[in-house]
């Protein structure tokens, strides 16, 4: 079974984000494979283990820098990547999904496996829209799979209890936390990664022109500095409590 | 600092997996003095135990400066883990990489590079510590067999050891020049690992005796010739400082990282205490001291790497580090006052564990007579003389 799985190479979750006149600045932040791909990844290898055979292609779109994903996936465990280099991070989910849809269609992979979102941006969107591009099923959110005769099952966690959805293979699965448990990359593996096949691709060899008209970043801001909190103590203060809730706060 | 790309995911995932699987349990492996059962082999798994070995005989293959990395991320958690894994690859692993032959590197170097056992290394006695030209452990040869008494002691890993590299006189009026080096298993007639020490610090390693009593060991497991041991030791131990250099500045990078961190959090006349000069000069004096060790360590590791001479770098390194990381532990002690001071907090711990560095493998005064004697034959600095 040939499994691509799908990577965001993007600031660690502990990285300082700065903001400087409404841009982002992440010069002096540590990226890293987003966490929902990585449980994407452990999925994928999994699946080919339990199988006994199979193939795991990495596809990251971004600027040369993202390589540095690609080659984490690989010391865990993937068999090869395929890096479609942009001049600089793409920030539309429509033009990623374009591009890695192109690339795709080349692989015809089996099952294409992603995080259901990338933890900078939060839009959880690339997935569905590179299904949608593809023409075939897309499951987001998921928090366990079985693949078994040309069929995914996926479980997805609801606050009543868990939904349970089949589709038909190939299709897109977005993983959730609780998937799985990601695995460290072995010595080994580090050494291994240098090895295997990893090819660049630029989005005019794929064909795929920049979206025009779409939503754009237009400027960013930290939310305002909370004001210190209040601390009352003893049974005396809760009429002043009272009092506060009410006038203050508005919300009795 | 300049590290290649295998060496940055080499600190990446051993920063992960000391962050997520050793620092939970550090401080109850320090209580317990010993190191949790699971915790050797899930860093077999992943391939730690065989870093700088050739992948033919089931290690890695990196380079030096990896493994070196991998001691220093660890010991920022847990000193007695690192000291576990730099005794194990410097001590117990080296001296049959390099002066082993080519049987004896098939038999023992698969096992201890997948850590299905770990090594330990046995130089130092009761009677024989710095000046290792005493050793009074004796091999008789009995026909194909050599026949050691004797007793080792303070030998690190020897309670998870499967492999033991061992000094005995073979010519006791000789000294130093009657020494030969010995490999042994575990499970041998004659051979028993003595007392577990109960230290002040790095109490989750192991240090033991090792017992010889009338052991009979073949002379196939004899490492290097006969009566050219005591090389075979220096060399070993040159090696291993760079190790202990590492341990060091793990150690005391850790209790850096908890006393900048605590002297953000803990408010005393209604501010951080990292707004008073105080408190920032010993952070600042303790971070540079920090850089120059790093600087020293990742410096002979690179010369080891490739190829050039390494001795006094590597003794200067651990000197400094050892003596600088000590500084920087009591002061990231200081900082946190009396919660520095009970067990709640790392530091405690870091500060008993970066003790050993001083004294082990080469105490610092050894380690200055190594260096004054390298300064005397060779001048100084070495590329005023090339």
């Amino acid at each position: 079974m040939k499994i691509a799985v799908l990577i965001k190479y993007c600031p660690d979750s502990e990285a300082a984000i700065n903001v400087v006149s409404g841009k982002l600045d992440t010069s002096s932040a540590k990226f890293s494979v987003s966490p929902y791909d990585e449980y994407a990844c452990e999925e994928a290898l999994k699946i080919i283990e339990s199988q006994g055979s199979g193939e795991a292609v990495v596809f990251n779109v971004g600027p040369e820098k993202n390589g540095k994903g690609l080659r984490d996936e690989l010391a865990r465990g993937a068999d090869r990547a395929v890096h479609i280099v942009t001049e600089k991070e793409i920030t539309c989910p429509e033009f990623t999904s374009r591009l890695l849809a192109a690339a795709l269609k080349q692989e015809n992979p089996d099952l294409i496996l992603c995080g259901w979102k990338g933890i900078d941006y939060d839009l959880g969107i690339t997935g569905t829209k590179v299904a949608e591009k593809l023409g075939i099923p897309h499951v987001m959110v998921v928090s366990k799979l079985t693949i078994a005769d040309g069929k995914a099952i996926c479980t997805r966690q609801v606050d009543s209890g868990d939904e349970i959805i089949e589709v038909p293979l190939p299709a897109v699965i977005g993983a959730q936390k609780g998937l799985n448990e990601p695995r460290y990359p072995s010595l080994k593996g580090i050494m291994k990664a240098k090895k295997k096949p990893a090819s660049q691709i630029t989005p005019a060899q794929l064909g795929v022109e920049e979206p025009t008209g779409k939503a754009m970043y237009t400027g960013f801001t930290f939310p305002p500095s909370k004001s210190a909190g209040k601390k009352f103590e003893g049974p005396e203060s809760v009429v002043e409590v009272v009092r506060l809730l009410r006038e203050e706060a508005k919300v009795i | 600092m300049d590290i290649s790309c295998d060496n940055r995911m080499v600190r990446e995932m051993a920063r992960d997996f000391a962050r997520n699987e050793i620092a939970p349990i550090a401080a109850q492996m320090d209580e317990q003095g010993h190191l949790d059962p699971g915790l050797i082999p899930k860093m077999a798994e992943l391939g730690f135990w065989g870093i700088p070995w050739p992948e033919e005989y089931s290690g890695a293959g990196m380079d030096v400066m990896s493994y070196i990395i991998a001691v220093e991320e660890i010991s920022r958690v847990c000193g007695s883990t690192g000291i576990t894994l730099a005794a194990h690859t410097s001590l117990g692993t080296y001296p049959i990489a390099a002066f082993g032959t080519e049987e004896q590197k098939k038999k023992f170097l698969p096992p201890l590079c997948s850590g299905e056992y770990l090594g330990a290394m046995g130089l130092t006695e009761p009677g024989a510590g710095s000046d290792a030209g005493g050793t009074k452990t004796v091999a008789i040869r009995n026909g194909s067999d050599w026949i050691l008494n004797g007793t080792k002691t303070f030998i690190t890993n020897s309670e998870y050891a499967g492999s033991f590299v061992i000094a005995a006189s073979t010519d006791p009026p000789a000294k130093t020049h009657g020494i030969t080096a010995f490999i042994h298993e575990r499970d041998i007639p004659g051979f028993r690992v003595g007392k577990h020490e109960n230290k002040l610090g790095l109490r989750g390693s192991s240090t033991t005796e090792l017992i010889y009593e009338d052991c009979r060991i073949p002379d196939s497991q004899r490492l290097g010739e006969v009566n050219k041991g005591f090389k075979v030791f220096m060399k070993t131990l040159d090696g291993g400082r760079i190790s202990i250099g590492a341990l060091a500045l793990g150690i005391a990078q850790g209790a850096f990282n908890e006393a900048l961190k605590y002297s953000q959090e803990r408010e005393q006349f209604d501010q951080p205490i990292c707004n008073f000069q105080g408190v920032q000069w010993m952070l600042a004096e303790s971070a540079t001291k920090l850089e120059a060790a790093r600087h020293m360590v990742y410096h002979a590791a690179r010369l080891y790497s490739r190829g050039e001479s390494y001795h006094r770098e590597a003794a200067m390194a651990k000197l400094f580090a050892a003596v600088a990381g000590r500084e920087v532990c009591n002061d990231a002690l200081q900082i946190h006052g009396g919660y520095g001071y009970i067990k709640e907090f790392p530091v405690e711990r870091m500060y008993r564990d970066i003790k050993l560095c001083e004294i082990g493998e080469g105490t610092n005064e050894i380690h200055k007579m190594v260096i004054a004697r390298s300064l005397i034959k060779d001048g100084y600095p070495r590329h005023d003389f090339e």
